[in-house]
Formats: C-alpha cells, structure tokens, sequence
C-alpha cells in the first residue's frame, strides 16, 4: 500500500497545475450549469457558447490528467528508470486507478450531488444514478483513453492513434450507411463492439501493466478494429432484426394490426430526388390497440414488387412513433432509390409495408396538479409551472436519466381562462417523453436532463387564434410504459402506382 | 566460487538479425565484471535480457536468486541498474528524485546517501533536466548505490562523460563495491582495465573469451623475433598466434596462451633455432584489439 501512495503522491505533485486547472474548469462549469436545466434562458450566447467551450475543455484536461499519468511510468520502449526499481506492478496500476478516481470521479460525483441537490432533488436518493453515472464516465471517458496511454509513449503518439480511431469509425460508419437496415439493425452487432472494446481495453491495460508487451497489446488493438469492422459489414442486419421482431408476438397481449392505404391518384407531377432518392408517403391505419397500451414503432420497411418481376426494398429504418390507443392513422414516410422508381413508375406494383414495434402497457401513476412553482412529476422530475405562457410547455427537469413517462391530459379540465369551452380541439391530448428509453437515456456530463411536456394549445375553429391550456391548478394523468413485447406486423397493397404516394414535400412530412 | 549472474544459451533475435548469440557467461560473485566488445556487440541487448527489460528469444538467465524473467518489485531492492540512455524523471530535483527513490528501498542508507551527494557535489535543489550527462549519471549512481545493491549492473556508464566526472565515477564504484558484484558494459577500456578484475569480451553476439584480467594479463603477450636473415613463413601456425606479421628480419605475433617455456618450444618448432625472441606484457587495449582484428580477420577468410 505504501507503494501505491508514494507513486501517487509523486503523480499529484507532478500534476499539480493540470490538477488546479481542471478543478478550476469543474467549478466554472458547475457554476454555470443550472443554464442547462433552466435552457440559458437567463444567459447571453456568448455566455452560453463559453459553457460549451469550458466543457469541453473539463473533458479534454481529463484526458490530459490520464495521459500524463498514465505515461508518467511509460510501459513503452526499455529506457525507463522505474522498470529497474523495486516497483511492484499492481501497486502502480492502483495508484494511477486512484489518481484518476480522486481528480476525475470523485470532483464528478461531487459536482453531480451539488448539481442534484441546487436542481431539487435529494441526492442520496439517487445513489445507483449516481453510480451508473459514475459507471458510464469510466466506461466512456476514461478507460479507452488510459488503454491508448498504455501503448503509447507521447501525448503526440496518442493524438495519433485518437486521429486514426476517429479516421476508422468515421469510414466504418460511411461503409455501413450503405448497407440495408444497418442503421436501425445494429443493436446486436453493436453491442458485440462495445463487448469487445471492453475486453480490448481490459486485456491491453493488463498486458501493459503486468507483462508490459506493447507488440502484442498493439497487435490485440489493431486485429479487434478489424474484427470489429467485419462484424459492422458482414452482420445479417435483417436477419437480426426479424428475429428481434417475431411474426408472432410472444406474451399475453393483443398484437395490432395494421393495414396500408391505397393511395387516391394524383395530378402527376415530376418527382424532386435528392441523393438519388425520392420520397414516397404511406397511409397506415392501425386497430387493434387496447385501451392502456401504446405502440411504438422502432423501425419500417418499404418492399415493391413490379409486375416484371423486379423487387427492391428500403431496408429497415428507424422511426420511434408512438401510436395510441385512441389513434387509428399515421403516415410513414420511405426514400426510395432514384433508379428502382423511375424504371416501375408507369407500371403498377405491390407495395409492402413492414413495421417493427414495441408494445408497452401504461401503468397509471396518478394525477398531477401543475403548481404555479416546481411540482414533482414522476420521482425523478421536477417540473415547474412558472413560466408555462412565455414556453407554451411545462418545462422540466430529471435526475441523471430521462425519464420515460406517458401524460394524458383532458383540455376540457383545463383552468385556464378559455374564450368558449366548446372549441372543437379540445380533445384529449397525449404525450410521452422517452418511452423507448431503457438504460440512461440522456445521461451526460450534467446530471440534470431538461424535458419539456406540451400538450399544445387549443385553436378555435377557424385555427387562427390558439389558447394556452395549462395553466396553474390543471390536472393531467401521468402513467410509466411497461414494456410488454416487440413484434413485426406487415400489411400489403396490391396494383397501385408509385407516383401516387409520391410525398408533398419530399423529405418534409 | 559462486556466481552472481549465470547466463546459458541465451539469444536474441530482431527479425533477421541476431543480437545476442547462444551467450554463455558467468560473473562470479564479488567480482567487478567488464562486459566489453565494439559498437553493436550485443552488450547492451544482454544486460537488458538480464535486468528483463528485454525478453530473450531462448536461453535464460540467472541473476543472482532469481530467473531473469522473474526479474521484478521487491527483487530490484537488492540490484541496482544505470545506464547512459535510462530515462529519469526530469521534472523532479536531485534532492525530490532521492527522497521518492529512497520509499522503495528498506535498506537505503541515509548517511550514505549524503556522503554520495556530497562527494559527487549533486546540486539538490535543481531539476534533473537542468543537469548535465556526466551529473545525471552520477544522479542515477548515488540512487543505485545508496542501498548497497548485491549486485550492481552498469551500462555504458561512461560513455560521453569528460575524463574528470569518469574517475570520480571510477573511483567512487571502486570504493563502494566491496560486498557487491558489479557487471560493467564499456567499450572505454582504459577504464575497465583499471576497475575490473573480470573481463568478457563479446563479439557479435558471442562470448569471445571471459576470464579473470590476472589471467588475461598473464596469457597475451606480444612477441618480437628478429632473425639474422629474413626467415620463411610457414602456412600452418599455432592456433595461439594472432596477427602475425613479418618485416624483413623482424616478425611480431600476438601470443594468446602465453606460457615461456611452451612459447619458446614452439617458436623453435615453427622457425628453427636461431632467433631472439622478446616479450611484451600487453594493455587490455591491446589484447581486445588483437581479439577484434584477428576474429574480423577470420571472418573475412570465411566470408
């Protein structure tokens, strides 16, 4: 143990500076960072701009700590003193992990109780928040750096290899963009790339720290960027996502159905394309939905079948639409290939649509009475009704995570002052903030997430005049979505003309 | 006697090119051991394999306990490295680098550590950076010495530093290695010849010969004949003759297992009766060399 403090304290006064200068970087970030759950509405652009230029400074002396740190006992190369000195190597490896827990975590746990406590909320009743944060900032901001530290010799040496990782993905993500599906698909194959960054960043620090084979430790980085490209190319997209989204909904629930609408010929107009595709809408109606649940549709796909054999798809594609009970209609929206739809306009095709959707049953919480200061929405938000006619929202706050919540509010329950009670859209308005999110949605440097909850105004008849509807005083229904299943629901239409879902304003909904 | 680093067989290869050469050595224990060879000898790969720096290719190596692979922590309490390249913490000061160095050592002698300082005239309150080769070196020393190591292991220690801050260095590894083995990688001979008592001399990768400097110093000789008439050279010559050369009546060779009556017999033997023969006692300069060019020598008639 001595060891592990001699080391340490020999790193703390070799840093000291960079240590005072990030302290000072997290201070004046705290300072400012209510801006982020109050919108800067308080704070002038340019003040606002320094916010995000001082953030990214924390982030980037963060890095500048564990590079030196690391690299203050390099396990590059044979010329270093301490590689002949009684070092023990676990004793070292401790003391970086603690010089690196004392001035990166512990300023940041510090600086997220304080952020919480100023928001609102009680901190220690958010501990696994807490440590989740704590979990995804080693995770992400530290332990790939610490790893490119280890099989590195200079700041210089590691900018390059940041230079190159950025120079891959980059090119990686531009290979996969053009493959089908990829961009909605890549949930498993994904995840298989963070398990395998782990495994890569666990095995280079072990291997630098306790056998110190830098050939090797860069060999495993350099062969896992190539597995990991294979993976992202060769990864059966559609395959996956089909098997993610049976046919056939498993769980005792009532699967929708949806069904798409033939489309009413229209004036024929020249198509507008833009990257060699052109828009085309679908009306889908949907039945089936019980009341208490909701749909969200993860992702679509668009197949045509022309009568001369020929067939093209848009692949899956992400969408995140939220479809209650008490809808029946939406529109998808599709970017067909340039070529495909020029050479079958004129001929009549099958169009098939595919959704992928998440069912979720809401499970009421209870009613909310908007306060004319913060009121408690859900147990990690806090909303405030202070300011509701300048936003035309209730403007919120969560606690480390987004919360993911359904609101329904009746306008007719209203107490705001309404011109005639009998406004046709005073119909019951729904919302849902992040139903989809599962795992610290939103979650950041700042441990407060702002989120708004509009339920919209009411518009007289004629839609020229609206009224705010929320007012202090006014009641809405809160319920958290329960995830009960995922499945995949298609729906087909037989010998219809593309031109004729050819969309208003391409790529505008 | 005992030895204090036993090396066997040991290799190393950098792609093609062999840097050490199936190694053989031993450096007896309390022996100051001069490990000399020309530029790229493979001194400097061996005595990183020993301190496991380096990984060897195969062979193995024994440093005093332990398996040179197995070279680490509490093990380097009792050895101390310096070499002209090591990299020192620059930022810290002569007095912070001896302060952090001493946690690491249960048997630092404080009192030594002072006498060391003092002696090298370090100046305690400036940055190693600021310091010049030969007072880093003495820097890495006082830090390598002032625990009393069993084994002291000392890479080109001298190289580039002014002939002053060399005997200061000489003088003080002569004084404080009593009770230590100490093994010395130099091509600077003149200083291994007045510090070791123990010399290998290594040549592309291979252990030329290694022995005592006594025994070394009383089996080369340099020998000078002089004939009445310009005598006849014949092919086959005793294997212990390097370099020899003829000049009129005059012949000169090195003697390499040097024995008088035995010389003597066998000068008689190659030449006939009738020659004075001289002896010269050689410097180790001379021998190493003799060694050198006779072994380039022979590589050229080969190649």
């Amino acid at each position: 143990m001595n060891q592990v403090l001699y080391i340490l304290r020999k790193d703390i006064r070799r840093q000291r500076l960079e240590i005072a200068a990030s302290l000072l970087l997290l201070l004046a970030f705290a300072w400012k960072s209510p801006m982020v759950w109050n919108n800067g509405t308080d704070e002038t652009s340019s003040v606002r701009l320094l916010f995000g230029v001082v953030g990214v400074a924390l982030i980037l002396s963060w890095w500048f700590l564990i590079i030196r740190v690391v690299q203050g006992e390099s396990l590059v190369g044979d010329r270093q003193f301490w590689l002949t000195r009684p070092y023990r190597r676990h004793s070292l490896l401790l003391s970086k992990v603690l010089f690196i827990f004392l001035f990166v975590n512990l300023p940041v746990f510090i600086f997220d109780i304080a952020a919480l406590h100023h928001a609102g909320f009680a901190p220690w009743q958010h501990g696994a928040g807490l440590l989740q944060g704590q979990l995804l900032l080693t995770a992400f901001l530290i332990v790939p750096i610490a790893t490119i530290s280890a099989f590195t010799e200079t700041i210089a040496q590691v900018l390059l290899v940041f230079l190159g990782l950025i120079v891959f993905f980059v090119g990686l993500n531009w290979i996969t963009d053009k493959i089908p599906s990829s961009s909605f698909g890549s949930n498993v194959p994904g995840g298989v790339v963070i398990i395998i960054l782990a495994c890569v960043c666990v095995a280079v620090l072990a291997l630098q720290y306790f056998r110190r084979d830098t050939r090797l430790s860069r060999f495993i980085v350099l062969g896992s960027l190539c597995v990991i490209a294979l993976i992202l190319i060769a990864a059966p997209y559609n395959r996956l996502i089909e098997h993610a989204y049976p046919k056939t909904p498993d769980g005792p629930f009532t699967a929708i159905r949806a069904a798409v609408q033939k489309s009413n010929p229209k004036r024929r107009e020249e198509p507008s394309f833009y990257n060699n595709k052109v828009s085309l809408t679908t009306a889908m109606k949907v039945d089936g939905l019980a009341d208490g649940s909701l749909v969200v549709i993860d992702a679509a796909r668009l197949s045509i079948f022309a009568s001369n054999g020929r067939a093209w798809n848009t692949g899956w594609v992400g969408s995140s639409r939220t479809i209650w009970s008490n809808s029946s209609e939406f529109r998808e929206m599709f970017a067909v290939d340039k070529n495909f739809y020029s050479s079958v306009a004129s001929d009549d095709v099958r169009l098939r649509v595919e959704l992928a959707v998440s069912q979720y049953h809401e499970h009421f919480l209870g009613p909310v009475t908007v306060a004319a200061t913060d009121f408690r929405v859900t147990n990690d938000g806090i909303c405030s009704g202070a300011d509701v006619r300048v936003f035309r929202a209730l403007r919120c706050r969560a606690a480390l995570n987004e919360p993911a919540f359904t609101a329904q509010f009746s306008p007719l329950d209203t107490t705001c002052t309404l011109p005639d009670a009998s406004w046709p859209s005073l119909q019951v308005r729904r919302y849902d903030a992040a139903v989809s999110a599962e795992f610290g949605g939103g979650a950041g440097v700042v441990p407060i997430h702002p989120f708004d909850i509009n339920f919209g105004e009411a518009t007289d008849p004629s839609g020229k005049k609206s009224v705010f509807i929320i007012c202090p005083g006014t009641k809405f229904d809160l319920a958290k979505p329960v995830h009960v299943g995922q499945y995949r629901v298609e729906s087909e239409v037989q010998a219809v003309r593309l031109p004729d879902y050819l969309s208003t304003n391409d790529f505008d909904e | 006697m005992s030895t204090a680093i036993l090396i066997e067989n040991l290799t190393k290869r950098f792609r093609d090119v062999s840097a050490v050469d199936g190694l053989n050595l031993s450096v007896p224990e309390n022996s100051i051991f001069g490990l000399v060879g020309p530029n790229g000898a493979g001194k400097t790969t061996a005595i990183k394999i020993i301190m496991n720096i380096l990984r060897a290719t195969s062979g193995r190596a024994q440093v005093l306990t332990w398996d040179s692979t197995q070279l680490s922590g509490a093990a380097f309490e009792s050895i101390g490295y310096v070499s002209e390249n090591q990299k020192l913490p620059e930022w810290m000061r002569v007095s912070e680098f001896l302060a952090y160095a001493r946690n690491f050592y249960p048997t630092w002698d404080r009192d030594l550590e002072k006498d060391l300082v003092q002696r090298f005239d370090l100046p305690p309150k400036r940055q190693l950076k600021k310091l010049s080769r030969g007072m880093r070196m003495k820097v890495a020393l006082a830090s390598s010495l002032a625990y009393r190591p069993r084994l002291i292991v000392m890479d080109e220690p001298f190289s580039g530093l002014d002939p002053v801050v060399r005997d200061e260095l000489i003088e003080s590894i002569s004084e404080r290695a009593q009770g230590s083995t100490v093994l010395i990688s130099s091509h600077d001979l003149a200083e291994i010849e007045s510090l070791a008592n123990h010399i290998g001399y290594l040549e592309a990768g291979r252990l030329r010969f290694s022995e005592s400097l006594s025994s070394l110093a009383s089996r080369f000789r340099q020998v000078d004949l002089t004939f009445a008439a310009p005598p006849t050279i014949p092919a086959q010559l005793p294997v212990s003759w390097m370099r020899l050369e003829a000049t009129g009546t005059a012949v000169r060779f090195i003697e390499s297992t040097f024995d008088e009556s035995k010389t003597r017999s066998e000068i008689t033997q190659v030449f006939g009766e009738g020659s004075s023969a001289a002896f010269t006692q050689m410097s180790l300069r001379s021998i190493f060399l003799a060694v050198a060019r006779d072994a380039r020598k022979h590589r050229g008639t080969s190649a």
